[in-house]
């Protein structure tokens, strides 16, 4: 690290750099400060953007790129296994950065500690962006390396195809960096400040949809293989970015069939202006700009409705005022926190996304009616069943933990009506409300009977789900910063639960031949869900106890002088 | 005199709302002026257009001549800013974080280390200069805020709150070394809605009302204008407060329900 640093140090003084920075209106001693900050702070966790630790994540991505580079086996034409390195690499890495630039460029919590001193919108951004930067180099090289060196296995391969294919895989790293950093730009320069943080969430929102798209350009992949030298339409025309990365790749090797540099160059050059564009939003004013979004917000007065009699009914439910109080702080937090919000919302999507469509298609029969085979309505309880692994795992946490300050100054003497509360914050978003949607789709689509008794079972594995998460539940609702733990936790969760699900779907399979066998294990689940929530319910308790200790006496960190 | 601080009918809404309306006053040179107004009166706000956080709707603000918001890195460079709300990096040790904030002010390395030592001893809290900032109090926070604020010696100091959380002490050494600062020729510009603290501190008060400056005088002028006694007569007076009795029983009354 401190070759590194002086390295770095040394690039900074040379006179090209400092050149190159005056004409940028950078302070390149500013520039250095900024970039050990990020870098400090990013180490001891305060950003939430970069979310995973970094040699971890560069680990998880070199574990998968090994996967991808098995392709070399399929015996596929040069430029084809490039599409598909390249295209996987730009897809991931556009997924990656975009939250990453979000939380760094249109969330700035810290712009509040720095606005005030003497720094240069331009100056602060350029650090911004070498920070995005180097994770982004970071992943690449974790993401390239192993497909590169596969690479040599296949036939028309020379010996300098590993480094064709990492500089071709950098500067498509970078473009997508560029890409999405000057987005954040055009945001800048056409959301009102009050609105960005929204607006931030819609653009994950859309960069959550690429891998439908990674679908599409990978059946197109195999299609041109299969037209054996037919390329070019399938895969778009050279307007296309993907394109360029690939043409640069092959260098050297075969010529990339119908690649026209004429447009390649047009491509390049609107996009480059386009970009530009978006990178004058960051100028000087951003340090401004930044500390008026970070106390915006996309409405500032909202009168809530007043549903007194249902809020008198979850106050007996959950056993008094204190449940029926943590219940609407947790319902109103859970559509307003700007942190939980968009960590739920593409999940929330891939669930409506998994639904709409094959209701849309006609597609979804009975599960009931066994010759057609196996339905999509077996998914149904495991998607709500991922949302309930997510929605448990983050509700702890927040962007705003000042706030729970309000819990340390309550006369709580029981804990257990403060969680039943929040449990039920969670059970009805999750599993009522979805479940009378599907209620009435299913009567429409199946027939009173059928849709009574799927509804039944699908309600109570989807209770038993939410019971088994409360487990995740790590503190009282909203009031701890958040960890990064939590999403690396998640990334192995995620796939588990996937492979859980699928043998639980097969087995409702099994299990929907008899009408009887469902309508008993649907009591069965029933009572399962009833009692692990009674028992989990009293470790949530616990967590809140430890929480609020926790809350109210913060562990003493001493760190040695750095210098 | 000098003029240090200028503003000329500054406007500035947020949201929908209007928050300052044709804001006039000028700040000269070794001026201790306060800055009085209920909460969401638009102290704050004020604070931090003049701090360059926030770009004025409109009107003229000019720091020590540099115009803002253009001038705005010039302008930042001579101001010493408390923020109302301690917003730190918490995962930074307090050393850190004074240590970043006089590097980015450019002060010489070895002159910086002196000071931060001094001013944390100074303030008592030397000893916890290694903990992170996420480990201390309130009080605590507050006074490295106040020593980052001090560290480059600024012509102006614009203060929102700054005894918030102090003890007793660190109270009264702050208040006699703004006084002192002040007779060594820097502006200071205290906002607070603690009528006592303004009132013994400073020699001039600027008084914001539902957004509008309704009142800008020294202290004995507002007095004999207003035929009040003390300074909270006189703010009562001019916002139109009138007697609290009514409300305290209101109060109470609620309390009771």
């Amino acid at each position: 690290m401190t070759s590194y640093l002086s390295l770095r140090n040394k690039l900074l003084e040379t006179r090209a750099i400092r050149k190159l920075f005056r004409a940028l209106g950078i302070d390149s001693q500013q520039y250095r400060l900024l970039l050990d900050l990020f870098r400090t702070l990013g180490s001891r966790q305060e950003f939430m953007g970069t979310k995973l630790n970094l040699n971890k994540a560069v680990g998880f991505y070199f574990a998968l790129s090994l996967l991808i580079s098995l392709a070399v086996f399929a015996r596929l034409p040069l430029q084809v296994y490039l599409l598909i390195t390249l295209g996987y690499n730009m897809l991931l890495l556009f997924l990656v950065v975009v939250q990453d630039a979000s939380n760094s460029l249109l969330n700035p919590a810290e712009s509040s500690v720095l606005a005030h001193q003497p720094i240069l919108g331009s100056t602060y951004v350029a650090a911004k962006l070498t920070h995005i930067f180097v994770l982004v180099a970071a992943f690449v090289f974790a993401l390239n390396l192993a497909p590169a060196v596969a690479g040599l296995y296949l036939s028309g391969t020379r010996w300098y195809y590993p480094f064709s294919h990492l500089m071709a895989a950098f500067l498509a790293g970078l473009f997508i960096a560029f890409l999405v950093c000057s987005l954040c730009g055009w945001l800048f320069l056409f959301v009102a400040p009050a609105k960005l943080k929204n607006a931030a969430i819609w653009m994950q929102l859309i960069a959550f949809l690429a891998p439908v798209f990674l679908f599409r350009l990978v059946r197109f992949s195999l299609e041109e293989r299969a037209l054996a030298g037919v390329t070019a339409k399938a895969i778009g025309s050279s307007w296309m970015p993907w394109r360029w990365f690939v043409a640069l790749g092959l260098l050297g090797h075969s010529r990339y069939p119908e690649f026209s540099a004429w447009e390649a160059g047009a491509g390049c050059m609107m996009t480059f202006v386009l970009m530009a564009l978006g990178f004058r939003a960051f100028q000087k004013d951003y340090l401004i700009n930044a500390s008026t979004l970070v106390q915006g917000s996309a409405r500032s007065t909202i009168r809530s409705s007043d549903w007194s009699s249902l809020g008198l009914f979850i106050g007996r439910l959950t056993g008094g005022q204190s449940g029926r109080g943590a219940f609407s702080f947790a319902s109103i937090m859970l559509r307003r926190d700007w942190h939980f919000r968009r960590q739920i919302f593409p999940f929330i999507l891939a669930v409506l996304m998994s639904l709409i469509g094959p209701i849309i298609k006609g597609a979804i029969a009975s599960p009931f009616v066994q010759a057609q085979g196996f339905s999509l309505v077996y998914l149904i309880p495991q998607a709500f069943g991922f949302l309930s692994i997510v929605a448990c795992s983050m509700v702890s946490y927040t962007a705003e933990p000042q706030g729970a300050s309000l819990f340390i100054a309550l006369p709580v003497g029981r804990l257990r009506p403060l969680a039943r509360g929040v449990y039920l914050s969670l059970w009805i978003p999750i599993v009522g409300v979805p479940h009378l949607f599907l209620l009435v789709s299913c009567t429409w689509l199946w027939g009173v009977k059928d849709a009574l008794l799927f509804i039944f079972f699908s309600l109570s594995l989807v209770s038993l789900y939410l019971s088994l998460m409360l487990l995740r539940i790590e503190g009282l609702p909203f009031a701890n910063p958040f960890r990064v733990s939590v999403v690396s936790d998640m990334n192995v969760i995620i796939p588990i639960a996937i492979v859980l699900g699928a043998i639980i779907s097969g087995l409702q399979w099994l299990l929907f031949h008899r009408v009887a066998l469902v309508f008993g294990s649907a009591v069965m689940l029933s009572l399962l869900a009833f009692v692990t929530a009674h028992i989990n319910l009293g470790k949530v308790e616990s967590e809140f106890a430890k929480n609020l200790q926790l809350l109210a006496c913060p562990p003493q960190t001493i760190l040695k002088e750095s210098e | 005199m000098l003029k240090t601080i200028e503003v000329e009918g500054l406007r500035f809404r947020y949201h929908t709302a209007d928050v300052l309306h044709d804001i006039s006053f000028c700040l000269e040179r070794g001026q201790m002026v306060g800055l009085l107004g209920a909460n969401g009166a638009g102290k704050t706000t004020t604070l931090k257009i003049l701090t360059g956080i926030l770009p004025p709707g409109a009107g003229r603000v000019r720091i020590n001549g540099f115009s803002l918001p253009e001038q705005a890195l010039e302008a930042k460079r001579i101001i010493g800013y408390v923020p109302e709300s301690p917003g730190v990096y918490e995962s930074l040790t307090a050393l850190e974080y004074l240590q970043l904030i006089g590097r980015l002010r450019e002060i010489e390395e070895n002159r910086l280390k002196e000071k931060i030592l001094t001013l944390l001893e100074i303030f008592d809290i030397e000893k916890q200069r290694f903990s992170r900032l996420a480990t201390f109090s309130k009080g605590m926070r507050q006074k490295v805020l106040i020593t980052a604020a001090l560290l480059h010696d600024p012509p102006i100091l614009l203060l929102d709150e700054p005894l918030t959380g102090l003890d007793v002490s660190t109270s009264l050494i702050f208040k006699d070394l703004l006084h002192a600062l002040s007779q060594e020729g820097k502006t200071i510009l205290y906002s607070s809605h603690i009528l006592d603290v303004v009132e013994k501190m400073c020699n001039r008060v600027l008084i914001i009302h539902q957004g509008s400056l309704i009142a800008d005088d020294t202290l004995d002028s507002l007095k004999n204008q207003n035929k009040g006694g003390s300074l909270e007569e006189v703010f009562r007076q001019l916002t139109q407060a009138g007697s609290t009795t009514p409300t305290v029983s209101r109060a109470l009354g609620a309390m009771k329900l």
